[in-house]
């Protein structure tokens, strides 16, 4: 089934705790940014046909899409980027928001998280990434 | 590299560069976006609101009549600069972009359906989008010049362009992807023979090249201060005074007047015509101070300087294996562009800014170019006259890790 979302391993195996004790391991810019990579490559592939405009979500740099879907009161979210760092940083992300409920998300703190990972740069609304849209995007549409 | 000036002697005007950077001393390459500001300029702008802030043009008390004595100066100063023979030609706006869209507004107003406009397929939004809309407003061809595979302007293609129904061409001097440096005397010559006017983007070439607006015969000239060591939000339009006098009032104020009455208004003459409120002060005072120090150079020596930086940069960059110089015109200056094979240039950028190089990746304000290049992107350093060989060297070991990294 090519065209299936396959629900991804982040929130679901491996929780935000895990992520924190993870990069807790790792110290300088490049172990840092290697396990970004390594994590990035294990999101699940989104399948071709939801990387379209209704899904996009606009960097300056580098384009992101993200698919939402509620089930059973949670949510899972997929997403897609065109860059291994933005994709390991959406895996983190993920990590956190996926298989939670509207209200679990509304309540993360998402800020203090990336900032305890040494990523708060990341996140930041000026970095052209497009981190900071995703997450808004996934904040928007859980409410 | 031989040096005719002392790089180190001038790098020690810019406190900016004086800093590190995610714990690494800060390599600035990303001068096309913004120039870094040496410390006169950031000291004439504190002076003037520490001892001379007034309003200009106005009161009659001896700290107005200083303030506006020090902003006309400047306007002295930028038409010596751009070589314009008036100084009312000389027209502050916020920055290039405005004055695109003053001439997009004002001249445009003096245009009619069927009229033709020229750009070029290298040119920032900011030299697009304002004739995109006037076109679509009044029903004008918007036509565009294609390329070389080097990176050029072709200009034999822009010789079949040019109708008689041309009123103006709107093209950059040099390049903020490519680094192509435009001969736009050429342009401006070939133009003039079907009575299209000529509008020049100099937002790039400012910093690097002597302009001669005399020379080069165009009938507009727009540049930014911020590309050229001076403050953000002022810029400069130069328009031949004919054009000028002929085209219609843009915004609407005080200051551009001359007489209102509820029956109706007159405008004042050039320049203050085109420069409605109270103008940015300070930042023509800071412009001015860039003026100042760009003149106290020597401005060949200094040119020659970047120009060997930037061939330095160029064969290192080719040195590295998977990468891909992005425009390679003969004549060259400021910019270069490049890709690597295989990887997205927001990641290389990413890890080169944990290395603490600033280097700019994306699509630059420059959608069609890329397009037209079949890219979605590049990576671009861009040189300035503080740049050192030291800078070129720590951005190629940091891009050397990069790419082992991935």
């Amino acid at each position: 089934m090519p065209n299936q979302l396959v629900p991804n391993l982040f929130g679901n195996e491996i929780s935000s705790d895990d992520v924190l004790d993870l990069f807790a391991q790792q110290s300088g810019w490049e172990a840092r940014y290697r396990q970004i990579i390594l994590l990035g490559k294990q999101l699940s592939e989104l399948p071709q046909v939801f990387k379209n405009e209704e899904h996009q979500v606009d960097g300056c740099e580098s384009a992101a899409w993200l698919v939402s879907r509620e089930q059973g009161g949670v949510w899972q979210f997929y997403v897609a980027s065109d860059t291994r760092i933005v994709n390991g940083l959406l895996a983190i992300v993920l990590a956190a928001y996926n298989g939670k409920t509207t209200e679990q998300i509304d309540d993360f703190d998402i800020e203090s998280y990336f900032d305890q990972l040494g990523l708060s740069k990341q996140l930041s609304p000026s970095r052209a990434n497009g981190l900071h849209a995703v997450v808004q995007a996934i904040k928007g549409v859980a409410v | 590299m031989s040096q005719s000036f002392s790089v180190s002697a001038l790098r020690a005007q810019f406190p900016v560069l004086q800093q590190s950077c995610n714990g690494h001393a800060l390599v600035y390459l990303d001068s096309a976006a913004t120039t870094q500001k040496p410390q006169s300029v950031i000291d004439a702008m504190s002076n003037y609101y520490q001892y001379n802030n007034a309003n200009v043009h106005r009161a009659a008390h001896c700290l107005s009549a200083k303030a506006t004595q020090a902003f006309e100066q400047v306007r002295d100063e930028v038409r010596s600069f751009i070589n314009a023979p008036k100084r009312e030609e000389v027209i502050w706006t916020k920055g290039a972009t405005e004055a695109i869209n003053l001439v997009a507004q004002s001249y445009g107003a003096l245009l009619q359906a069927g009229d033709e406009i020229i750009i070029s397929t290298m040119e920032h939004h900011a030299n697009i989008v304002p004739w995109q809309l006037l076109a679509q407003q009044l029903k004008l061809v918007l036509k565009v010049i294609p390329l070389t595979d080097i990176g050029e302007l072709d200009l034999a293609a822009f010789a079949q362009l040019l109708t008689e129904k041309t009123r103006l061409v709107a093209v950059t001097h040099i390049s903020n992807v490519l680094g192509t440096v435009n001969p736009i005397a050429e342009i401006v010559a070939l133009s003039h023979q079907v009575g299209a006017k000529v509008l020049v983007d100099g937002s790039q070439a400012v910093a690097h090249l002597p302009i001669d607006v005399q020379a080069l015969d165009c009938d507009f000239y727009v540049f930014s201060g911020h590309k050229m060591y001076g403050p953000t939000g002022i810029g400069v339009l130069y328009g031949k005074a004919d054009l000028l006098n002929a085209m219609p009032v843009w915004q609407t104020g005080g200051e551009m007047i001359k007489k209102v009455s509820f029956s109706g208004t007159t405008f004042n003459a050039l320049p203050f015509k085109f420069e409605p409120g109270t103008p940015n002060i300070s930042g023509v005072i800071g412009l001015g101070a860039a003026v100042e120090f760009l003149q106290q150079q020597d401005r060949a020596a200094l040119l020659q300087y970047e120009q060997q930086l930037f061939e330095y940069a160029k064969t290192q960059l080719l040195s590295l294996p998977d990468i891909t110089l992005v425009g390679n015109a003969v004549q060259q200056a400021g910019v270069i562009s490049f890709v690597v094979k295989g990887e997205h240039h927001s990641d290389i950028a990413t890890l080169l800014d944990q290395q603490g190089i600033a280097i700019r990746a994306g699509h630059h304000c420059a959608m069609p170019l890329m397009e037209s290049l079949g890219l979605g992107g590049t990576l671009r350093l861009s040189i300035a006259c503080y740049n050192e060989q030291q800078d070129i060297d720590s951005f190629i070991i940091a891009l050397n890790k990069t790419l082992e990294f991935l």
